[in-house]
């Protein structure tokens, strides 16, 4: 069985997984990486989509991040500093953070509300598509660049429902 | 008619009694969210730690590519003034001194011969700046009791822009500091460029200690390279920083606000008391009074009878 680390993955809001584990598989702009033990010392970004954490007992926490970072971190006494409240994890030395502005653990994944939310922001990106073709000559420019906006807003909170039910869905026992 | 003093009195303490229960209340509410708020604070340090220490090894890994989007510019010709306050008052000095510093550090630059162009959290910071005549270009209201991380990326994304498309040199921070229950100031801050973390290591008060320590043994792989990371990289820090910043700020305003009610409430008891004394000697005097007026009554009835 290989060995431990210590694995963090944060968020603005909260720390959503912190604690020992022997793999983490996610997906930078590079690639697919998943990090073992012993990993060379790493800065990368995540690109929106899974993130599997490996624990100590084989079972595997999937979560959904939305973009972030990670970070490898080797110096010794670097798992020390794990995301409090869980304390130290023994003389694990290599640390894995997972920064993410957005992200869930598949398991709380509201699939319900993801879904509606969905629904409605389709509906809203077809209006705005439909808006802003035709009103393309004699809208202002300001209003153009407004509902350029709102369709970057609605295009990105889509691809959140998206990988959010998707995630979701990959977690259900088949 | 010496009845009429003593309603008076008795209106006044009514009200007064009225104003503490909803001051007490006030007080009550703020010491629930001040816990709240610094869990959330606490909540979010792993993830500052964890930004401050990628934009810490990604800037010593390539200093050329850092020095675009770190350090502090020399000469400042224009810059973005963000000042947060609250949404509500009552709360002592809270707005007015993030406001007043606001005020002076827009004065200074002018001064300095710099363009500013002012951004603010906060209701209250749009009637105080307005009527002393300076433009708020952008107001954000609505969040600063709760504020959300998407609240930090929409104010983070209008702040920085200016920056990015390269109209100003710096863009500055002015808030209320929450560094512990007993201890909260304002404090301005470079947002942008951002400070350098290995330049002045006295600049950044908590860091965490894995920073003192030498880089890697070895080197660091990036992915991608480190010059499109930071790219990445320093939107993502600017948020972190905002919404450190609106949490910190949220949880002073309740602070301030709880000391401001639990003062209001004592300055009421204190009120209660002395009207009450006031209304008692009046009553004692019209009681006296009319004492008097009976005893002078039956005094001048007297001779008339034993007449």
């Amino acid at each position: 069985m290989a060995d431990a680390f210590g694995v963090e993955v944060v968020t603005p809001e909260r720390a959503l997984l912190a604690g020992p584990a022997t793999a983490v598989m996610l997906r930078t702009s590079d690639g697919n990486l998943t990090v073992l033990d012993g990993h060379t010392p790493l800065i990368g970004d995540v690109v929106p989509g899974e993130v599997r954490v490996e624990q100590e007992d084989g079972t595997v926490v999937h979560l959904a991040v939305h973009g972030g970072f990670i970070q490898v971190d080797t110096r010794p006494g670097a798992a020390e500093g794990l995301a409090e409240g869980t304390g130290p994890i023994g003389d694990l030395s290599t640390k894995v953070t997972v920064l993410a502005g957005v992200a869930e653990l598949a398991e709380e994944i509201d699939v319900e509300r993801a879904t509606r939310s969905k629904e409605t922001l389709e509906g809203r990106l077809s209006e705005l598509r439909g808006s802003g073709s035709r009103g393309g000559g004699e809208a202002g420019a300001d209003e153009g660049a407004e509902i350029d906006l709102e369709l970057l807003d609605v295009t990105t909170s889509l691809d959140r429902a998206n990988l959010r039910l998707e995630i979701a869905g990959a977690q259900q026992p088949v | 008619m010496a009845g009429g003093q003593e309603r008076v009195l008795r209106r006044r303490i009514r009200s007064v009694q009225a104003t503490k229960k909803i001051t007490k209340a006030m007080e009550l509410i703020a010491a629930s969210q001040i816990s709240r708020a610094q869990n959330r604070i606490s909540a979010n340090r792993p993830y500052r730690a964890g930004m401050a220490r990628i934009v810490v090894e990604a800037a010593r890994a390539d200093r050329a590519a850092a020095a675009k989007l770190l350090g502090t510019p020399e000469q400042v010709n224009s810059v973005v003034v963000l000042a947060i306050v609250a949404d509500r008052g009552l709360s002592g000095a809270y707005n007015s001194s993030v406001l007043r510093a606001t005020e002076r550090l827009v004065d200074q630059l002018t001064a300095g011969g710099a363009t500013v162009r002012l951004f603010s959290v906060g209701k209250k910071a749009q009637g105080y700046l307005r009527f002393r005549g300076y433009e708020v270009e952008r107001s954000f209201i609505g969040f600063s009791d709760r504020p959300e991380f998407s609240d930090a990326r929409a104010v983070a994304a209008v702040a920085a822009a200016p920056f990015v498309a390269g109209e100003v040199d710096q863009v500055l921070l002015v808030s209320t500091r929450y560094y512990s229950a007993g201890n909260q100031s304002v404090a301005t801050e470079q947002l942008l460029p951002l400070p350098d973390p290995n330049a002045g290591k006295s600049e950044e008060g908590d860091e965490s200690p894995n920073q003192e320590k030498p880089g890697l043994e070895g080197y660091t792989e990036f992915e991608p390279e480190v010059e499109r990371l930071l790219g990445e990289l320093a939107p993502r820090a600017v948020e972190s920083e905002v919404f450190s910043a609106l949490l910190e700020a949220a949880a002073a305003f309740h602070t301030a606000q709880q000391r401001a009610m639990a003062a209001a409430t004592e300055n009421a008891d204190e009120l209660v008391r002395t009207l009450s004394r006031i209304m008692n000697r009046a009553r004692q005097d019209a009681i006296t009074t009319e004492i008097m007026e009976i005893v002078g009554g039956a005094e001048a009835l007297r001779p008339a009878r034993g007449a």
